[in-house]
């Protein structure tokens, strides 16, 4: 039996926002897209905070966007992806928490 | 090309943005949410609401990142830290003896710091500021009881003063009820004494207008005198008391802690009639200022009120006249606060001292790992995170030496508490409490940076090229060599500043203490006790004395007994003596000399005996049989060495009273040196009369037990025989005369014993920087040494390369500390105990201990440095 991974609330609220988004996604449209699904606001520094962290665990990744936007003064845009290994670890905490939830219907209605 | 943003929509300020940079991650990252943000910006309305919104937003991400910054350096430090202490264990003889050289460092002004603070603790005073003392002027730091009419009724109406309260202080005998009587601090107060205090009763209640000289007049009890002989009974409150023989009922009892002003135990009215018409100035006051009215205001009423004395023909003196200060002021003078000062600065010495002799090592240690150093520069390591390092290696090494150090101070402060009992105001109170905590971690802190910026930033410093092509031989890449030397001399100099002044304070002990002349001490039992002048006269204390020493005679386990006025060897009253055929033309023109009146057997008591002529016998001095001893000192220095048998001498009488004269008496024989006077005191001339002649009313027993008895053992026969004689007579102060010698100079000797540890602690730890630095010099030099030696250097030659710059410093060291304590040594003033700040030969010893102690420092590395082996010194690496 492989080894349960619980992921993060808000952190798999990210991996699958990021997947919904279908390709790379800029933070401003991430959290744009994550504000819509959670019908709430969504703190900026939490959500870089997360990203930075998904990022170490290589679970995220991002390049620097072609598009040159002059409002940003010249600055980079990231663009973050979802990574093999993060799509990996998304099944791997959802196959755990079906075993969790498996046989506790009758409970839980 | 910078791309511009759209005409008419401005960006954020530019500082702003410019600062959110800053404190947002480097790189790609944080530019990205600065851009982010820029561009959500340019979305928004412009307006107000848009820049709040950017104030808040930006903030936001600020205080996230800072806060994981900080997690970050905190985590880099514990990490330091920890591999800091990993590296000293590794070394743990070096580790310990530096930590226990730092915790010496530590200790000392620690221990100087919690007596020092322990000593100026204020009294516990309700609004400080507003309580004044008010009495006559000494000196002009020294303010104390004056004559009633100058303070009365003056005093009263002046409107700056809202209450005031006169008193005088006074020792009582405390019978009735179980026990033996006991003596008593005693405060005769007016009502207004508790007034300006701001202090009630805790039971029952203090004095009105009419309870003084009232019938078996009130009585107040001090909180701890009411748990200690009443038990804390409440049913004292009414009942009556016997105070010196008279009966007196208990009306209350103070709070807890409470004994002012200063060390009373019992509280009695004060009339103030009497009082009026009593010859004796023993008056002081203590009063309360009036709402917005200040101590300088009442310096101008009390200089009203000298004028007035004056006026009715009072001698007051120009400069000693009534003068007022601040009540908390009155119990421990400027002079002596800033005496105290000086020594907690002086003691730091040895913290400087500790922490050049760690510096000393760290820099060698720094500069041992110097080579590691350019390689983690090379690697790319910053000069922060070099700093930084060093710095945790200061700051563990300084935390333990905190922890070594508080032992060490606990431990010192509980002998100078022990050696200290009973010797102190009450309200005294030495402790390691959180001011001396607080002052020992900002001394942790101090040698923390002391110890470890000098070596950090060196080492940050490293010339990376340099020393990887040196590969750290001879230490090139670092120039320590003149600071080392420049901080041994700065030690030895600190540290022979410190060892004379400590010499000095225990100069001034040795000579206080030493008992002057030769008698038994150790063997005698000695107690004090006072004849109530309203139950004795004369006649009948002259009877109560000899009776006391004759039924001690007789008892078992006591081989002599005698009765005194003052016990040799602590203090004597001193009187002017006319002396027949050397006639003065005014009376002030008489010498001085010390007068002590003894009961015959005084002599034998303390196992000496008359050099010439007799002894005194109990029928000598009553009804002009005058006869007299007097001492060597006596001889040569009143009488120009004639023949003193049959001389007649006449001492002047006590008390200022006119019309009373004193007979001639003869002197009948010579006795030795018997420690008259105060110890350290120039005059030791001494006349000792019969106790029949002048009946002492204060006097002292002395019994010196039989061969094989402990003279304390014969504590309860003796208190048991007085009780027998007068049950309301209280001996007190019981101990042996040599245990009487001691505490009387306790607080002074331990002052210079701690100074003289202090000082010995600097002396040893100047020796070790002395020593590791020659050390140090000989082993990088070794390879220098053996070519020099290889090219047929003399040995003398060979001494003057490797230990010859050590002297030169050593020489240095002293005549820098011998200065410095020629400037700061008087400084010290009253806690040098008399004795000449700058005695030279003190200083001559102080000099020659340090040289002597250079030497041994010197000599080990020199042994070494002539052995140098030439082969094994060129294969050294």
């Amino acid at each position: 039996m492989p080894t349960p991974v619980f992921l993060g609330e808000f952190e798999q609220f990210v991996l699958l926002s990021l997947l919904r988004s279908g390709e790379a996604a800029a933070v401003l449209d991430l959290r744009d897209r994550m504000e819509e699904l959670a019908d709430r606001s969504i703190s900026r520094g939490a959500l870089y905070r997360t990203l930075d962290r998904l990022e170490e665990k290589g679970w995220v990744a991002w390049e620097v966007d072609e598009e040159d936007v002059p409002e940003r003064g010249g600055r980079p845009r990231r663009r973050f992806h979802v990574t093999g290994e993060g799509i990996a670890v998304l099944r791997a905490s959802r196959d755990t928490l079906r075993d969790l939830w498996a046989g506790l219907e009758g409970l839980l209605g | 090309m910078i791309p511009q943003p759209p005409p008419g929509s401005p960006d954020p300020p530019r500082p702003l943005v410019r600062l959110l940079e800053r404190a947002l991650p480097r790189g790609v990252a944080g530019l990205s949410m600065v851009g982010d943000l820029l561009e959500e910006w340019h979305r928004r309305e412009p307006g107000t609401r848009r820049a709040l919104w950017f104030l808040v937003a930006s903030s936001g991400l600020v205080v996230r990142y800072t806060a994981v910054r900080v997690a970050a350096r905190t985590r880099d430090l514990a990490r330091a830290g920890a591999d800091a202490l990993r590296r000293s264990l590794r070394n743990p003889v070096q580790t310990g003896l530096t930590v226990l050289a730092l915790g010496l460092g530590i200790a000392a002004p620690g221990t100087m710091f919690s007596v020092v603070s322990g000593l100026t603790r204020e009294v516990d005073l309700e609004e400080p500021d507003r309580v004044v003392h008010v009495g006559r002027r000494f000196t002009p730091s020294v303010i104390g009881i004056a004559p009633f009419d100058w303070l009365w009724p003056g005093l009263d109406d002046v409107e700056t003063l809202e209450v005031v309260g006169l008193y005088s202080r006074d020792q009582l005998d405390l019978g009735g009820g179980e026990g033996y009587a006991q003596r008593l601090g005693v405060a005769l107060v007016t009502p207004g004494v508790f007034e300006a205090f701001g202090t009630d009763a805790a039971l029952g209640r203090t004095f009105g207008p009419d309870d003084a000289g009232a019938e078996g007049a009130p009585v107040v009890l001090a909180w701890e005198l009411w748990r200690s002989r009443f038990g804390g009974d409440r049913a004292v409150l009414g009942s009556t008391v016997r105070l010196d023989g008279s009966p007196r009922t208990v009306v209350g009892v103070m709070p807890e802690g409470f004994g002012l002003p200063g060390g009373v135990d019992l509280w009695a009215p004060l009339d103030t009639e009497a009082a009026s018409r009593a010859d004796v100035a023993n008056y002081q006051a203590v009063a309360r200022l009036a709402d917005g009215a200040t101590v300088d205001g009442l310096r101008r009423r009390v200089e009203a009120l000298n004028t007035a004395l004056r006026q009715q023909g009072e001698e007051v003196p120009p400069a000693g006249g009534l003068a007022a200060q601040l009540w908390r002021h009155s119990l421990i003078s400027a002079e002596d606060r800033r005496m105290l000062s000086v020594m907690v600065l002086l003691v730091g010495f040895v913290l400087v001292i500790a922490c050049a002799d760690v510096l000393n090592l760290l820099l060698a240690r720094a500069l041992s790992r110097s080579r590691e150093t350019a390689v983690r520069v090379a690697l790319g390591a910053g000069r922060g995170r070099i700093v930084g390092d060093h710095l945790a290696e200061a700051a563990v090494l300084s935390t333990l030496a905190g922890l070594v150090g508080l032992a060490l101070t606990a431990a010192a402060v509980r002998v100078f508490e022990a050696r200290t009992a009973g010797q102190l105001a009450y309200w005294m109170d030495v402790q390691v409490d959180l001011p001396v905590l607080l002052f020992g971690a900002a001394l942790v802190a101090l040698a923390a940076l002391g110890t470890g910026l000098v070596p950090a930033v060196q080492s940050s410093r490293v010339e990376v090229g340099l020393m990887l092509r040196d590969g750290g031989r001879g230490g090139s890449a670092f120039r320590i060599g003149r600071l080392s030397r420049g901080l041994v001399v700065g030690e030895i100099a600190l540290s022979c500043a410190l060892l004379a002044m400590a010499a000095v304070m225990v100069r001034g002990a040795v000579t206080s203490l030493a008992t002057e002349g030769e008698y038994a001490t150790s063997t005698v039992l000695t107690a004090r006790y006072e004849l109530r002048p309203a139950s004795y006269d004369d006649e009948s204390a002259r009877a109560f004395h000899r009776r006391l020493v004759e039924e001690l005679r007789g008892r078992p386990g006591v081989a002599e007994a005698a009765v005194t006025s003052h016990l040799p060897g602590i203090f004597s009253a001193r009187r002017r003596v006319e002396i027949e055929g050397r006639p003065v033309e005014r009376p002030e023109d008489a010498p001085f000399t010390h007068m002590v009146s003894v009961s015959p057997s005084f002599l034998s008591t303390l196992e000496s005996g008359p050099l010439r002529g007799r002894a005194l016998t109990w029928d000598d001095g009553v009804d002009g049989a005058g006869a007299v001893l007097v001492n060597e000192a006596f001889v040569r220095e009143r009488l120009g060495d004639r023949d003193p048998l049959g001389v007649r001498l006449r001492l002047a009488p006590v008390g200022t009273k006119e019309g009373r004269s004193s007979p001639w008496r003869t002197v009948v024989g010579v006795v030795p040196a018997l420690g008259v006077g105060p110890q350290g005191g120039s005059d030791r001339t001494g006349v000792y009369l019969p106790v029949s002649a002048e009946p002492t009313r204060r006097a002292a027993v002395m019994v010196r037990a039989a061969p094989g008895t402990d003279p304390l053992s014969l504590v309860p026969e003796l208190r048991d025989l007085v009780t027998r004689l007068d049950a309301d007579l209280a001996l007190w102060e019981i101990d042996t005369l040599a245990g009487h010698i001691e505490a009387f100079r306790a607080v002074e000797t331990v002052f210079s014993a701690l100074f003289l540890t202090f000082g010995l602690a600097g002396l040893l730890l100047a020796g070790v920087g002395l020593y590791g630095l020659l050390a140090f010099t000989v082993r990088k030099r070794v390879r220098e040494l053996g070519v020099r030696t290889a090219l047929g250097a003399t040995p003398l030659r060979i001494l003057r390369t490797a230990v010859g710059g050590g002297l030169l410093q050593l020489g240095l060291g002293l005549a820098a500390g011998l200065g410095l304590a020629v400037l700061v040594a008087p400084l010290l003033g009253a806690a040098l105990l008399g004795a000449d700040p700058r005695d030279p030969a003190v200083y001559g010893v102080v000099a020659g201990v340090l040289g002597l102690t250079g030497l041994v420092a010197a000599a080990m590395p020199a042994r070494r440095a002539l052995r140098t082996d030439v082969v094994e010194a060129l294969r050294t690496e």
